[in-house]
């Protein structure tokens, strides 16, 4: 996972390099927990949420 | 009696002032308003419910004419030139705005304490935080300065609010209230909405807005989650939780719910990368942010775009799985949130023998329902042993607002 993040994304986001780095050891788990998650979701699995908003109102 | 209702409002926002509940105070254009609303009244024009109603409206919408902050240094001076849709509709319904309430610095935390403006305070404590983001809504609500008040929630921020200072709070169906000139924070996962002092003030802020809903068919189910919502509960809030809902007169059964755990996951990196999106054109401002705001908004530059995607994938399953819950009853029923309101300057919480940090326990029970996007309210069920309000949430399928509302009003008149 290491491997995501460079010296090139802390100057692209302006953040210094120490503050990028706990910036990076916080959401790492956030990133590994939903590639877990992610690893049950079907293949051509569609974005977003879509309500039909009903014509009745119900 | 308009003009001396807003007059008493104004009253009592200047008496509360310790609270720090409003950034702004109309007053002029208030009461100039209320003399014409009373004109109106007079001539046998009555617009409806909210006609002459004294409002209140969170920072983050704009108001024409009237700084907006957004609680942030970026917009210490803006004053739009246009109002939000939600005001427009408010204002066209009778409401008289009277301020611009305080909240948690660009909609982004749960604590209300803002670095730039101060803490807004909670009217049952004032040591302890109203919660947030719309901290100044719902304790101006809850101090009895307005019986209504604007607020947005973008992963929780209306109900968590509502849940510490002892008021309504409704986060109606996705998309179903138009959010225009609300500032943006998450922008697929922001909601607007009103806290109340009671249900029936809610829902008439929410047909003001907007909102149509029919009414259910047949007599509300509650469901009652078997898994993730009763666990890690603070043993008074679970109490108040269960009697409210035993006492209401609803039909009740327990029902098995998805991996609420994971959909907060899902929400919190959905959140992350959006509001990174957002403010990412303020980035060479960094010391223009608060301390707790910069650390989301670094996390959040750090989510690659293939992760936000799957994220984006994942809540569209989680939403249909939550559908099948909504098969055997019409409303689930959970603590809004797991404690009531903690202290001010608090950054962990014990709940048990598990300390944990205020804003992962906080929006604990809420986050995820943005993701999903089915309306949820929140209804206070009674205080605990220290006299602090406990928050119910009610949450229905997409468009089940009705059935929210007589779940809400029912469990309102038990739990007085």
């Amino acid at each position: 996972m290491g491997h995501r993040f460079d010296g090139s994304v802390a100057l692209m986001h302006r953040i210094p390099e120490e503050v990028l780095k706990r910036a990076q050891e916080a959401v790492e788990p956030l990133l590994q927990r939903v590639e877990e998650i992610a690893a049950a979701l079907p293949f051509d699995a569609e974005p977003g949420v879509d309500f039909a908003a009903p014509e009745d109102g119900q | 009696v308009i003009v001396d209702r807003v007059r008493r409002a104004l009253e009592a926002a200047e008496a509360n002032a310790h609270l720090n509940a409003f950034m702004t105070l109309t007053a002029d254009r208030a009461l100039k308003r209320a003399q014409a609303l009373e004109s109106e009244s007079k001539a046998g024009n009555i617009r409806g419910p909210l006609h002459g109603v004294p409002v209140a409206v969170k920072d983050n919408f704009l108001t024409a004419g009237v700084r907006t902050t957004n609680g942030s240094k970026l917009w210490a001076d803006f004053v739009p030139s246009e109002s939000a849709a939600a005001v427009e509709l408010l204002e066209e319904a009778g409401a008289v705005i009277i301020g611009k309430t305080g909240m948690h610095e660009l909609a982004y935390g749960i604590t209300s304490t803002n670095p730039h403006y101060g803490a807004v305070r909670n009217p049952h404590d004032t040591a302890r935080i109203p919660g947030g983001s719309s901290g100044g809504s719902g304790a101006a609500v809850a101090a009895g300065i307005v019986p209504i008040a604007l607020g947005s929630d973008t992963g929780g921020s209306i109900r968590i609010p509502a849940s510490f200072c002892g008021c309504v709070g409704l986060k109606a169906t996705y998309g179903l209230l138009d959010r225009r000139g609300c500032l943006p924070l998450g922008l697929t996962l922001d909601h607007v909405g009103p806290l109340a002092a009671t249900v029936a003030d809610a829902e008439s802020a929410f047909r003001a807005m907007g909102g149509k809903v029919a009414e259910p068919s047949r007599e509300v189910r509650l469901g009652i989650p078997e898994n993730f919502y009763f666990d890690g509960v603070d043993p008074e809030v679970d109490t108040a939780i269960r009697r409210a809902v035993a006492a209401c007169g609803l039909a009740l059964r327990n029902v098995p719910v998805p991996d609420v755990d994971a959909l907060n996951a899902v929400a919190r990196l959905i959140l992350f990368s959006e509001a990174a999106s957002v403010y990412d054109r303020y980035s060479d401002r960094r010391s223009d942010f608060g301390a707790d705001v910069r650390v989301l908004l670094d996390q959040g530059a750090l989510v690659p775009g293939k992760d936000y995607v799957t994220a984006q994938r994942l809540r569209r399953a989680f939403a249909r799985e939550f559908l099948g819950v909504f098969r055997e009853v019409d409303c689930l029923v959970t603590p809004t949130t797991p404690t009531t309101a903690p202290k001010i300057g608090e950054t962990t919480i014990r709940i048990g023998d598990v300390e944990t940090d205020v804003r992962i326990a906080s929006t604990r029970m809420v986050r995820g329902i943005n993701a999903i996007g089915f309306p949820a309210i929140s209804v206070p069920c009674g205080r605990n042993s220290s006299g602090l309000p406990v928050g119910l949430q009610l949450v229905a399928k997409p468009y089940g607002e009705a059935a929210l509302f007589t779940a809400a009003k029912a469990i309102e008149s038990c739990a007085g």
